[in-house]
């Protein structure tokens, strides 16, 4: 799906934890300027979070682009978190509660799916990974 | 406060003292990141909501104006917030689950009291947990006449013993195959019932049983029309097979006696062609006998199997000039109820051959293997697609239709093996006691 751009892109290229903060504080920012309460401001810099420290984790670098959108009236934003890594062999595996190849609680990707409003995610298996993640205003 | 919230307790502190020293969005992150670790400990929200009390509380003292003091409280309620957005995932999990069990429920709930068949869980120990709305209906009783109680008053007594050795079974965690039980209705008749059962477990421990019981009362009286319908039309065909023995037979004898009377009155050549007219009069009585013994061939219950297998086999191949031959034995004797469907299951495929499969030979082949009895009768001729004549419903012959029946009644399967251009083959396996392959002496 392809939306109005209310204003330009910021890309916020990832490689390591510092730039999860940078990231954070960038989609913070765009949301705000779209009005968003603050609680919901929160949810966009915990869904950067998730998937930026993922890029860091299992794909080393990647990148955050945050847009501010527009569908016919209602805006939003939009996260979309892309890499060149190794690529998710299994994704509906990868979308399952507690599903980890580290260790971890598997929390990132199915909480991201829960906290915004739209989730899509395509990986192609060793050519990196895309999700891209939606938070209308309310 | 225990060690590990004590170390939590500083890094919350130190977030706190972060974010109003103006680190900004580290900060927040910082919190964030502690959020997802206590959740790791398994700790709570209410435990996050005490390290923040006690990090706001160090902070506000220092406070030296109200103007300051307002701005740690605002701080710090957004730094709270970052810190308990893990809960918030892992608490839309929670409630994501609750909906799609609560949904999953409401479907089985829907299933059940809709079934037509009864749906019932026991206890370990043998108690009546739950039946749906159907038992009502098939059995007369109320549910909550039973629920709660025993299950045993409800079965029949002869088959009670059976019951509760299956109830061990699938306390054992095993699923015993389907079983049929007589349970008693209100009214004090009896209702053949069909039962499935299969252990509940939780936590890997037998905890009940679930199982699906089917009214079977429409099927048992099709059944039993079906065997009397056999039995009568047995009766019918022995009555033919009589007449045409003895009655036709004696008729033709009497003609032979006049014929010959005949013949001595007559001029010698006439005579010769009398004999001629005497020699046909044999044939047909040999024909007659044959084809009333194949009717009811006494020779099934005085020789067996076997022998009676061998004889329409001879009269077939005679009529037909089809070339049949018997392989192997079928063994020791078996109940007569067994023995005639297995004749009349070779007769009727033997009919088959002969109208649909231009053949030119046919093999039956008995095969005793323990406990069964195995019977193929292959032919070499045209075959033809099983599938689409099983699938031909209503148009279909009674041939085949009728071979499962019997064997049905016997407990026996069939099995049909034929493609088009490849021959047909029928096999046939039947329960017999186990035992040697040799012939027993004829019942008598
Ligand atoms: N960008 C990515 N590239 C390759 N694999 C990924 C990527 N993102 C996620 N994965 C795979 O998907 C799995 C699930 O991701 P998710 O974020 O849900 O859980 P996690 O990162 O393992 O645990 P948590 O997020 O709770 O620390 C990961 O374990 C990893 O195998
Ligand atoms: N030995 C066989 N060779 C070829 N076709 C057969 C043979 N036995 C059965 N069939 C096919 O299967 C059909 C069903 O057989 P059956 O149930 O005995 O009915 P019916 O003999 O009354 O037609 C037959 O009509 C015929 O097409
Ligand atoms: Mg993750
Ligand atoms: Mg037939």
């Amino acid at each position: 799906m392809k939306f109005a751009l209310i204003a330009d892109e910021v890309r916020v290229s990832i490689d390591s934890d510092s730039d999860i903060v940078a990231a954070r504080q960038k989609g913070r920012e765009l949301a705000a300027q779209c009005g968003f309460p603050s609680t919901d401001l929160a949810v966009v810099a915990t869904a950067i979070s998730e998937l930026a420290r993922n890029i860091v984790r299992y794909a080393v670098r990647g990148e955050i682009i945050l847009r501010l959108i527009d569908d016919n009236g209602r805006r939003g934003v939009e996260v979309v978190a892309t890499d060149d890594g190794p690529g998710i062999p299994d994704v509906t595996l990868a979308m399952q509660d507690g599903y980890s190849t580290s260790g971890s609680l598997g929390l990132g990707l199915p909480g991201v799916r829960r906290l915004m409003d739209e989730f899509e995610i395509s990986s192609d298996f060793g050519k990196g990974t895309t999700v891209t993640a939606r938070k209308w205003k309310r | 406060m225990n060690p590990e919230l004590r170390e939590l307790a500083d890094e919350y502190d130190r977030a706190l003292e972060d974010y109003l020293a103006g680190r900004g969005e580290a900060a927040l992150q910082e919190a964030y990141e502690l959020g997802r670790k206590t959740l790791k400990k398994g700790l709570g929200m209410l435990d996050v909501a005490t390290l923040q009390q006690r990090a706001l509380l160090k902070c506000l003292v220092r406070a030296r104006t109200t103007k300051e003091g307002t701005r740690i409280l605002r701080m710090a309620q957004k730094l709270f917030v970052e810190s308990l957005l893990p809960f918030e995932m892992s608490h839309r999990r929670v409630q994501e689950v609750n909906t799609a069990l609560r949904e999953s429920e409401q479907r089985y709930r829907n299933l059940v009291d809709t079934a037509r068949d009864v749906i019932y869980t026991l206890s370990i120990d043998g108690k009546i947990k739950s039946l749906n709305p159907v038992f009502e209906t098939i059995t007369g009783w109320l549910r909550a006449e039973w629920i709660g109680k025993e299950f045993s008053p409800l079965v029949h007594p002869d088959d009670l013993p059976r019951a509760v050795t299956l109830l061990q079974v699938v306390l054992a965690s095993r699923v015993p195959p389907t079983f049929e039980l007589r349970i008693r209705a209100k009214s004090g008749a009896y209702i053949p019932g069909e039962f499935t059962a299969t252990p509940q477990t939780q936590d890997g421990r037998v905890v009940g049983v679930l199982g699906v019981a089917r009214d079977i009362t429409d099927r048992k009286r099709a059944e039993e029309a079906l065997r009397r319908l056999n039995e009568a039309l047995e009766e019918e065909v022995k009555r033919i097979a009589h007449a045409l023995h003895d009655e036709a037979g004696q008729l033709l004898a009497s003609v032979h006696i006049g014929l010959a009377d005949v013949a001595r009155d007559l001029p010698p050549h006439t005579s010769r062609r009398l004999d001629d007219v005497r020699g046909l009069l044999t044939k047909i009585e040999e024909q007659l006998r044959h084809l009333s013994h194949e009717l009811r061939p006494t020779i099934l219950d005085d020789l067996g199997l076997q022998p009676a297998i061998e004889f329409l086999a001879d009269g077939v191949s005679r009529r037909t000039g089809l070339q049949i031959v018997v392989e192997g034995a079928p063994g020791k004797r078996m109940p007569a109820p067994t023995e005639t469907a297995l004749y009349r299951i070779v007769q009727e495929a033997l009919t088959n051959v002969t109208k649909h499969a231009q053949a030119s030979h046919v093999t039956i082949r008995f095969v005793r293997d323990g406990r069964l009895l195995r019977c193929s009768i292959h032919d070499n001729g045209t075959g033809f697609d099983v599938l689409a004549v099983q699938a031909r419903r209503g148009v279909r012959g009674l041939g085949l239709i009728g071979i499962q029946e019997r064997l049905n009644a016997v407990g026996g399967t069939l099995n049909v093996a034929s493609a088009p251009g490849k021959g047909a083959e029928l096999i046939i396996s039947v329960p017999v006691e186990a035992g040697g392959a040799d012939a027993d002496p004829p019942r008598r």
